[in-house]
């Protein structure tokens, strides 16, 4: 009779709790509604009275009650036996009943049950993927949580770029109408992807911030900071206190280990990078440059810096000026009956400033953000500026084309396409520096916006289009434009 | 010659398809194109591969054809000149760079225990 008494109790609490609250207009929705805490209420007086009769003798009640219960704490069977078990369709429905769990939005909840299991799946089924999918287009404006199941979707397919770019957004969508359990479950598989590939500065980046976090996630964060050797990573005592209230203690604790036989204040190893030795020994300073060029080419491009750029642009500065490279080029361009010399100098400039400008490229590295007096680097980076603006230009011009002819795709795919060239932007400015942030702006913040007031006024795609007026003032707000900053603080609704 | 690849200027230069040096005359590089053409017409192996500072890459009858034709203009000849200074065994060391392990995209499979968290996703119960 005690364990019925505090079974009364502890549900009571759950039950009123949230009446109790106040509570904003945006708040409610990461709550239950109210008809769902009535039925489940009676639900649970019910399994009371059930378990109560089951307790002395009334048999039958026993599979009821087990029943009940199941209909009381979906998300924890769904969890901890539909989802292992990679069955998708009953893990949706299931998953999709607690209230508790998702709030108001339990049909997103269900379908992130949904794609869970078949990420569990020893063959994720395609037929099932496609069935959700169709769920989900059925369910009208876009949601985190749906966004969400689509991340994840896409990391049963096996393409984890996309799923990291979808996923990284979930916190993006309706932020303040979106239940706890979809940040901190979509900041848990970042974090454990992060892990995986022993990204740990990004792991304790994603590990970071105001959100809900799992216990896993602030965990695997605690760790990434040691193993990165970032500022203010915990003692190992925190650490092993944190594992200890984790679950997958099993999987953990070498991590754990590893974590804390790091020195906090381990110095920064220099890491040995291959250098080409530059000699007096060649010939002459352009099959010097000619051998910096083809040894730069030969190197991994994830290794290039922008030190191994600046040089070679310097050797080539020193070819292209050198009066013996101008005699040998008019001297050939005479024996071969060419026109022109000059032209082939010229065509060697830009070949090689070119070339520079596209290894910086592969090399991911910002040449913009270097100065001095190099003319081979000055012209490779009005080539890379050049033909990124180019990009940027096309591919939202491609965007802005369907905005105004109002050729609709699915919530979800308007907001793949977004960040798919949102990611596009960021990746150019990376390379081309501030100068090209406020060169580009302009016209990304021209495109971007045309689309989010057609979502917002005319399909009520209110979380998603907020998402990108939130977008645009940031931006405008980094670049200085005075104009978007006001139009897009009017355009941001902040309760949403 | 598509702009956006840079190693293409130097391992597909005429020069180092023909086999020839930049000093060749008119009449040599007729020569050789012809005796090549031959070579890969009848299957011979040695006429298969060809190397640049860049590497063994493979050489068939269209690129020999491109080349001699690149190499009868006076303007095209100069300009892959100037890319085919170096000798064809002028290959740079891949250095053995220490670092170059750990740039490799761990996936949870592939990389060293010490670098990531192996089999992460699967652990925790993110998937199978």
């Amino acid at each position: 009779m005690a364990v019925v008494r505090v079974f009364f109790m502890v549900l009571s609490w759950l039950v009123f709790k949230p009446l109790w609250r106040r509570t904003d207009s945006a708040s409610k929705s990461r709550e239950p509604s109210e008809g769902f805490i009535a039925v489940w209420t009676l639900l649970a007086f019910a399994t009371g009275l059930f378990i109560v009769m089951a307790s002395i003798g009334v048999w039958i009640m026993v599979p009821v009650s087990a029943l009940c219960l199941v209909l009381l704490f979906p998300w924890v069977v769904t969890r901890a036996v539909l989802i292992p078990l990679g069955l998708s369709r009953t893990a949706r429905i299931v998953g999709g009943l607690s209230g508790w769990t998702w709030g108001r939005d339990r049909a997103g909840g269900g379908l992130v049950a949904g794609a869970w299991a078949i990420l569990r799946q020893r063959q994720p089924r395609r037929d099932r993927m496609a069935e959700l999918e169709t769920v989900r287009d059925r369910q009208g404006s876009l949601s985190a949580a749906q966004v969400f199941a689509t991340g994840l979707l896409a990391a049963a397919r096996g393409d984890l770029e996309s799923a990291r770019m979808i996923i990284n957004s979930v916190d993006e969508v309706g932020a303040k109408r979106t239940s706890h359990a979809v940040h901190a479950l979509a900041r848990e598989w970042l974090v454990v992807d992060a892990a995986e590939r022993g990204a740990w500065a990004d792991v304790a980046r994603l590990a970071d911030g105001e959100r809900a976090r799992t216990r896993l996630t602030r965990l695997l964060g605690a760790i990434a900071a040691r193993l990165a050797g970032l500022p203010g990573a915990r003692s190992g005592l925190v650490l092993w206190c944190a594992w200890l209230v984790t679950n997958h203690r099993r999987h953990t604790f070498s991590l754990v280990r590893r974590a804390t036989a790091v020195s906090v204040t381990r110095d920064q190893e220099s890491v040995p990078i291959g250098r080409r030795l530059e000699t007096s020994l060649k010939p002459d300073c352009y099959t010097d440059a000619l051998s910096a060029h083809v040894f730069t080419l030969a190197r991994d491009a994830s290794l290039l810096d922008l030190d191994d750029i600046a040089r070679l642009a310097g050797v080539w500065d020193r070819a292209l000026s050198d009066p013996s490279t101008h005699a040998r080029v008019m001297r050939r361009a005479a024996v071969l009956g060419a026109r022109s010399g000059d032209d082939a100098l010229r065509a060697l400039a830009d070949a090689v400033s070119r070339d520079v400008a596209n290894m910086a490229r592969a090399a991911g590295v910002p040449i913009a953000e270097c100065k001095g007096n190099s003319r081979v680097l000055a012209d490779a980076q009005h080539w890379l500026r050049n033909d990124l603006l180019s990009e940027i230009e096309m591919a939202f011009d491609a965007m802005q084309a369907r905005a105004i002819h109002k050729r609709a795709l699915s919530p979800i795919d308007e907001w793949r396409e977004y960040l798919s060239l949102r990611a596009l932007y960021v990746r150019a400015y990376g390379l081309g520096g501030m100068g090209f942030r406020q060169l580009a702006f302009p016209h990304v913040h021209h495109t971007v916006c045309k689309l989010s007031v057609w979502l917002w006024n005319e399909r009520q795609e209110y979380l998603m289009s907020n998402a990108m007026f939130r977008w645009l003032l940031d931006e405008a707000m980094i670049v200085g434009d005075a104009e978007a900053i006001d139009l897009q603080g009017r355009n941001w609704d902040s309760t949403i | 010659m598509d702009a956006r690849d840079p190693s293409r200027r130097i391992a597909h230069n005429p020069f180092y398809i023909l086999g020839l040096s930049p000093e060749c005359s008119r009449i040599e590089i007729e020569r050789e194109g012809q005796k090549l053409l031959g070579m890969l017409q009848v299957g011979l192996s040695a006429a298969k591969t060809y190397t640049s500072p860049l590497g063994r890459h493979e050489r068939t009858s269209d690129r020999v054809r491109e080349a001699m034709a690149e190499l009868r203009d006076p303007e095209k000849r100069l300009n892959h000149e100037l890319w085919a200074r170096l000798s064809p065994a002028h290959m740079p060391n891949r250095l053995a760079d220490p670092t170059a392990a750990a740039s490799a995209d761990n996936r949870g499979g592939d990389c060293d225990t010490e670098a990531g968290f192996r089999g992460a996703g699967a652990r925790v119960g993110w998937r199978r």
